[in-house]
């Protein structure tokens, strides 16, 4: 009686988890070539400099400012400092081979979960898609939305793109067992770059918001 | 002996030059550093008002950059004051009975305690003490002050550990004819650093209210 309990509760636990899956109403394609309707990145590297205006909020605390992404593409690093309204820098990052090293953080930003969260948060915009190791394509059914999983230790990504409006990507969920769907929205006009981004995770109450100011 | 004979001099010279490299050029250094604030703190006492347009550059050494903000500013009674950016994009902070309001480009107005901002509590108490020039006296910092033939500077190095994680030293230059401040510079580490000079600054001009208050 008791293994069938385990086994019951197993079954029940992955319907729930399929059931809770971004993609639920898509079907998986196939065919790898797929993958080739995704830009390489959400961000790419085609941009000299990106300047964002940001509004953060952390717990009850709220900051205004702004993100600063510089391309060194004889470096081969993208370099991203976050400065405050009177030009103080609160937050000093670089995307190189991969990984997002933070240099520098202030100490209303400096705890574990956060910039955990914010080192992945970048990661995901600058990742190259082809660099993940497992990858699987989902189609919705009547329409162009295709979205791409990828696995990262015990997470799972999902990139939205949808093929009618230009290719871009305009959503990544991330999925964790036992935790919330964290989420990242974009949002494009005319320029190859998102002009919004908005990163939101309830588990710890960060929303951070990105209008894009300034290409070069 | 020997060797005594040749380090005494050696020792000499270096800290010769590092003091020599610790003043800025064209100033000298003020002595009577008592008297100095008691001019700005007399001074201080018959400004009710300022308004001033102010530029802002940003230096990033190591990405070798500059970002440029300007707009106006308005302090009132030392304790209302209103920052409206322009450039790179408009946005208004305003500091009014403790509570910190934003209004960005859209409209969308946001209400705080001040308290919540830790680097923007800093920089306005900067100002806040500079247009009240009590800086000197200020026991968060070490004060060291230096005259040229046209300003005061006053160098300030954070004595406590919460602003120098902020700011490594902050230089708050004064026009010697009106005794108000003209640049402040917010050294963050030796390249890095931020400008904001004020230009078009007017004294006790009528400031409403109603310009701290946001709705």
């Amino acid at each position: 009686m008791y293994r069938y309990k385990t086994i019951f509760l197993y079954l029940i636990s992955l319907l729930l988890i399929n059931a809770c899956s971004p993609v639920t109403s898509y079907n998986k394609i196939a065919h790898p070539g797929e993958l080739d309707a995704f830009p390489k990145s959400v961000m790419g590297s085609n941009f000299d400099r990106l300047l964002y205006k940001a509004d953060i909020r952390i717990l009850d605390n709220y900051y205004t400012g702004l993100f600063f992404i510089k391309n060194d593409s004889i470096d081969n690093r993208i370099h991203i400092v976050a400065l405050s309204e009177f030009g103080l820098s609160f937050l000093d990052m670089e995307y190189h081979d991969g990984e997002i090293k933070i240099n520098n953080i202030q100490s209303f930003l400096d705890r574990r979960s956060l910039k955990k969260d914010i080192q992945q948060n970048f990661k995901l915009l600058f990742i190259n898609l082809k660099d993940y190791n497992s990858k699987q394509v989902y189609k919705k059914p009547g329409e162009e939305i295709i979205a791409l999983k990828v696995r990262n230790t015990f997470s799972r990504y999902y990139y939205f793109c949808d093929e009618a409006g230009e290719g871009n990507i305009y959503s990544i969920v991330q999925r964790r067992p036992f935790k919330r769907n964290k989420k990242i929205f974009l949002k494009y006009n005319d320029v190859p770059f998102p002009k919004k981004i908005v990163f939101s995770n309830n588990n710890i109450r960060f929303r951070m918001e990105l209008d894009l100011l300034e290409v070069n | 002996m020997k060797k005594i004979v040749f380090t005494f001099p050696l020792i000499i010279i270096i800290i010769f030059l590092f003091h020599q490299k610790a003043i800025p050029q064209n100033f000298t250094r003020v002595n009577d550093i008592i008297a100095l604030e008691k001019k700005l703190v007399e001074h201080s006492q018959s400004i009710q008002t300022i308004v001033s347009d102010f530029i802002q550059e940003k230096h990033l050494a190591f990405i070798d950059e500059v970002i440029i903000s300007n707009g106006k500013f308005w302090l009132k009674d030392e304790t209302s004051i209103r920052w409206e950016y322009y450039k790179p994009f408009s946005h208004v902070i305003v500091i009014h009975d403790e509570e910190f309001k934003t209004r960005d480009d859209k409209g969308r107005i946001s209400s705080f305690n001040v308290n919540s901002n830790p680097v923007f509590k800093e920089v306005n108490n900067l100002i806040i003490s500079s247009a009240r020039g009590d800086l000197v006296a200020d026991k968060n910092f070490d004060v060291v002050a230096y005259e040229s033939s046209d300003r005061y500077l006053l160098k300030l190095t954070p004595k406590i550990k919460e602003i120098k994680q902020v700011i490594n030293e902050t230089k708050i230059y004064f026009d010697k004819a009106d005794l108000f401040v003209v640049s402040v510079v917010m050294v963050e580490s030796d390249d890095d650093y931020t400008v904001i000079n004020f230009k078009n600054r007017k004294f006790n001009v009528p400031v409403q209210d109603d310009i701290f208050i946001l709705n």
